[in-house]
């Protein structure tokens, strides 16, 4: 089972190398704080400053986050290439300046499929555990 | 009233941000979220909530940083560090081999030696919280005895009224038995214990189970040691549960205690229950205690004291004169054993000390040598702490190679010695000593350790490098500090070999004058093993000494015996029995005031047979029976304690054994070592065996020219042709029964002979390295000198002078060392002065010549410097 398993993925994997050329099968699956950023970020595109892409995270998620992580890990998506940002005038009221608004870019889009797609091909098949589990 | 955020706390998260952790706009999103806060709540509340939140972040971004750098730059550091010293190790094949193998010596001589100390007084004893048991003493107070064994009855008394102890109980003293097993009886050794003994000891079996109270009702039960159990069993699991027969009776094999170290009784072989009820006189009992946990062993000693006070008052007939000494297991296990490997293991350290002083030579020469290139790389940008990095790189790994090397020479050094030492170390648990965790973190913090403090010198002095000064220099000239640090090391390794070469000096001549003290008996052509009646069905009152008899005077009239006798504990055997006494001619005097003395009952021919000197009247002989009167033959020293300047025969001794009836002194013989060579002899009482029957058993001796085998085997043969059922315990030369009492000593000073031997080789491995490489220093200023006129002669003295004064101004060092040294084994010496002369004066002579020796090779090469090529070398 457990060894099925690591099968799949590795076949996945190789999927990415060779039929895709995606940057992220050479960097590897994004994680799930990471995917939780990039998920955040597209559901309000137009708010998506860092505080707010945060406050969304704790709401959805129902936890909170550490800034620290979270920072660090913004900071990453962008060093990988899969956020970019726009400068916009700031949301608070009373405030002046701008600040950066983020955005997915397609490289994003295609590692959130990628990391999505590993997830469904794993949990094929496997409904009736997870809903239980869930339930 | 609108304040903004703390500035000092908003200045240490700038800090800790780098330019892109800074552009992700951390700063300004604290400062809306402070904003926010403010407008909800106090500003003060607000300031107070960004400052935590501020230091918080940027603590996590330093933390980030600092792991980031110092993981990427260090992985990378080392690895070019250690590439770079594998690369530089294999070009100097010479060098390298020098030092591995000199690091291989200190750390493996180190290491064996540290393996033995673990195991014998570092490990905790292998039982449950081993820290609360306590073994409890009798201390007879006349002779300062503080380690006698007890009396049962006492021993019951304690139980019944200490509180601050969870259990007493107690074993015997060891026994030999007849063991048959299969229908073939054999000596075996054994030990009679309290049946919750194992409880209190908390031991639990290896296979089966011990007993307890609870099991040990109905057929005796006997437990088994794990190398008896090897040795006799094969190792067989199904033994337990199987009947075999100890002394005649059957007993029933309930289990086979792990290897582990027991108290009390090395060598034991099988441990049965203990039947109280045989009477409580005598003292032949080790009572053991477990205090209470909570309870200090200092509070249960005093209430085990206040107990035996109680005691004394009670039973004055038999306690007067005595107390009770409560010690640690442990400090009584571990005991005097301590001393001598204490000091092995600093003679070790010390040869690790030259060991290191050498290759940190090695290296000094090695980076001078590599001065200019050290200068080119710190020119070229190199940093004094990355060239000190790859020097330290380089130490470490030699260190860690040599080591690795010393490490398996350990692990064979103990694995041969462990298999020869139970008679050779003659130490508690070193049958446990071996390379194990302990040891290997010892063997690693001791490679890094070494390895850093010999690479030291040179890593930092290549982080000095002056470039230009070295690069002018042409690489001619060797500084001046480097210079001075070499000759030290070199004076510091000759006066460290002389304090080891003089410490062993000390050890072999105090083992010579061991070997050589007179034991009173003279062991050679002498053949002794025990014959054991227990359980054979022959009765004390006539019957024992019957057989003995016959069997003694069938053995003198073999061929190749000259004579044959028996003693119920051999001199330097191990055990003993004594009992108070006092002279007839005499008061009687109070019990707590009763001199003592060791009891030997003899048979046949015993003095013949070990060549004790007569000096007065005469020995037993036909005239002495069973029915004649008592009759006794003292020691010279009794005879002088208590008749100094008359003859003792005639008198009589009242002997406090069964009853206090005179006993006619008979004979005075010479003083026989008992207890061992370093022992004086005390007063000893021979008693006929035909009058007092006191023990089941002989040990006899039988003395001819028929070699050690030949006696050997006239003993087995008379012995079968009397009764072929009754084993004869292990045959042994009386020879080696002697040496075993010195065999400790023989090894302590064997070992310390062979580390300042090594010693010694390595302080002249490193003057020679430090001459030779001055030398090569030189040779320019040689061969002007020649060039000018000076003759080969001059420049050899020249070299050798100097070589000479380092080693003169070590000596001088070495004796004061070996003078303050020699006062920490004065306890290890036997009739030596830890100031000897001739030891030191010995040491200080040898490591002369062997110094001279090694300055002979590099001032002849001086000598011989041509000065056309001198001159050329430039």
């Amino acid at each position: 089972m457990v060894a099925s398993a690591v099968y799949n993925v590795y076949s996945i994997v190789h999927n990415v190398d060779h039929g895709r050329g995606i940057v992220v099968g050479s960097k590897g699956f994004l994680g799930e704080f990471e995917q939780m950023v990039l998920l955040a970020i597209l559901q309000h595109p137009d708010r998506a400053f860092a505080l707010e892409v945060r406050r969304e995270i704790e709401e959805s998620a129902g936890r909170s986050v550490s800034r620290g992580a979270f920072y660090t890990t913004l900071e990453r998506l962008e060093r990988k290439g899969l956020v970019g940002w726009t400068e916009a005038p700031a949301p608070s009221p009373g405030r002046a300046g701008t600040l950066r608004r983020y955005s997915v870019t397609p490289e994003g889009l295609d590692g959130l499929r990628e990391s999505r797609r590993a997830m469904d091909a794993l949990a094929r098949g496997l409904d009736h555990v997870i809903d239980r589990a869930a339930t | 009233m609108n304040r903004g955020p703390p500035a000092w706390a908003r200045r240490v998260l700038e800090r800790s941000l780098n330019d892109r952790t800074f552009a992700t706009g951390v700063l300004d999103d604290l400062d809306r979220e402070f904003e926010e806060m403010a407008a909800r709540t106090t500003s003060a509340r607000a300031r107070r909530w960004y400052t935590v939140e501020a230091l918080d972040l940027a603590a996590h971004f330093m933390l980030k940083r600092l792991w980031e750098n110092g993981r990427m730059g260090m992985i990378e550091r080392v690895g070019r560090n250690l590439r770079l010293a594998v690369r530089r190790l294999v070009r100097a094949p010479a060098f390298s081999a020098t030092a591995v193998t000199t690091m291989a010596l200190g750390v493996g001589a180190t290491v064996a030696i540290f393996s033995v100390v673990d195991a014998v007084l570092l490990r905790p004893l292998p039982y449950d919280r081993p820290e609360e048991l306590v073994a409890l003493f009798e201390w007879h107070l006349t002779t300062d005895n503080r380690t006698n064994v007890a009396n049962p009855r006492n021993f019951r008394l304690w139980r019944e009224r200490a509180e601050r102890f969870d259990g007493i109980t107690a074993v015997s003293l060891q026994f030999p038995a007849t063991v048959e097993v299969a229908g073939e009886p054999r000596e075996a050794m054994i030990q009679y214990l309290q049946p919750d003994f194992f409880e209190v000891l908390g031991l639990r079996a290896d296979v089966g189970a011990t007993f307890s109270a609870r099991n040990a009702e109905g057929t005796e039960q006997v437990v088994l040691s794990q190398a008896y159990w090897r040795e006799r069993f094969g190792a067989d699991p199904s033994v337990v549960g199987s009947t075999i027969r100890v002394n005649g009776q059957p007993a029933v094999v309930s289990g086979v205690l792990p290897l582990a170290y027991m108290p009390f009784g090395e060598g034991t072989q099988l441990w049965r229950t203990l039947d109280l009820a045989q009477g409580e006189t005598g003292r032949w009992m080790y009572p053991l205690g477990r205090v209470s946990p909570g309870v200090e062993i200092a509070a249960a000693s005093d209430e085990i004291r206040a107990i035996m006070a109680g005691l004394r008052e009670e039973f004055p007939d038999y306690n007067a004169g005595w107390d009770v000494n409560p010690v640690p297991l442990k400090q009584h296990v571990v005991g005097d054993a301590s001393r001598g490997l204490w000091l092995l293991l600093g003679a070790v350290g010390v040869l690790l000390a030259i060991a290191c002083a050498n290759v940190a030579n090695l290296f000094l020469v090695a980076a001078t040598e590599r001065q200019r290139e050290m200068a080119v790389r710190t020119s070229l940008g190199a940093s004094g702490s990355t060239l000190a990095g790859q020097l330290l790189t380089e130490s470490v790994l030699v260190a860690g190679l040599g080591g690795g090397l010393g490490l398996l020479l350990a692990y064979a050094g103990t694995s041969s010695l462990a298999g020869r030492m139970p008679d050779a170390f003659a130490l508690p648990r070193v049958e446990d000593a071996g390379v194990n965790g302990t040891v290997l973190l010892f063997s690693l913090v001791l490679v890094v350790g070494t390895g850093v403090l010999f690479g030291l010198v040179p890593a930092l002095q290549a982080a000095r490098t002056a470039p230009a000064a070295t690069l002018a220099a042409e690489g001619r000239s060797t500084s001046r500090r480097t210079g001075l640090l070499r000759n030290g090391l070199v004076v510091g390794q000759v006066a460290l070999s002389v304090a080891l070469l003089s410490g062993a000096g000390l050890l072999g001549r105090s083992f010579t004058a061991l070997i050589s003290v007179d034991p009173g008996i003279d062991p050679q052509d002498v053949v002794v093993a025990r014959v054991n009646l227990e359980g054979t069905g022959r009765r004390s009152g006539g019957e024992q000494t019957r057989f003995f008899q016959e069997l003694t005077d069938r053995l003198s009239a073999r061929p190749g015996v000259a004579t044959a006798g028996a003693i119920t504990f051999l001199p330097m055997g191990g055990g003993g029995s004594a009992t108070g006494f006092w002279p007839t001619d005499r008061p009687v005097p109070p019990p707590d005031d009763e001199p003592t003395t060791g009891i030997r009952n003899v048979i046949g021919d015993y003095f013949g047979a070990m060549n004790i000197a007569l000096l007065q009247g005469r020995v037993f002989d036909v005239r002495d029976r069973s029915d004649s009167p008592q009759v006794v033959v003292v020691n010279r020293a009794l005879a002088e304690e208590f008749w100094p300047g008359e003859s003792a025969v005639g008198k009589s001794v009242a002997i406090t054994w069964e009853d206090d009836t005179p006993w006619e002194i008979v004979g005075v013989v010479e003083d026989v070592l008992v207890e061992a060579l370093d022992q004086a002899a005390g007063p000893l009482t021979y008693v006929l065996y035909a009058q007092a029957e006191w023990f089941p058993w002989m040990q006899v001796a039988v003395r001819g020219s028929a070699g050690i085998d030949g006696l050997a085997a006239t003993m087995r043969a008379a012995l079968r042709d009397m009764d072929s059922a009754l084993p004869l315990g292990e045959v042994r030369p009386m020879t080696a029964v002697v040496a075993r009492t010195a065999a400790r000593p023989r090894m302590t000073s064997f070992l310390m002979l062979l580390f300042a031997g090594l010693a010694t080789l390595l302080a002249a491995i490193g003057l020679y390295g430090v001459l030779s490489y001055s030398v090569s220093q030189r040779v320019r200023e040689i061969g002007v000198r020649i060039a000018l006129g000076a003759r080969p002669r001059d420049v050899a003295v020249m070299v050798a002078a100097r070589g000479l004064a380092l080693v003169l101004v070590g000596l001088v060092a070495g004796v004061g060392l070996a003078l303050g040294g020699g006062r920490l084994m004065t306890s290890l010496l036997f009739s030596v002065a830890p100031t000897d002369p001739l030891s030191i004066g010995g040491a200080a002579l040898l490591l002369l010549l062997v110094a001279a020796a090694a300055t002979i090779l590099p001032a002849a090469r001086a000598s011989r410097v041509p000065p056309a090529v001198a001159l050329r070398a430039e």
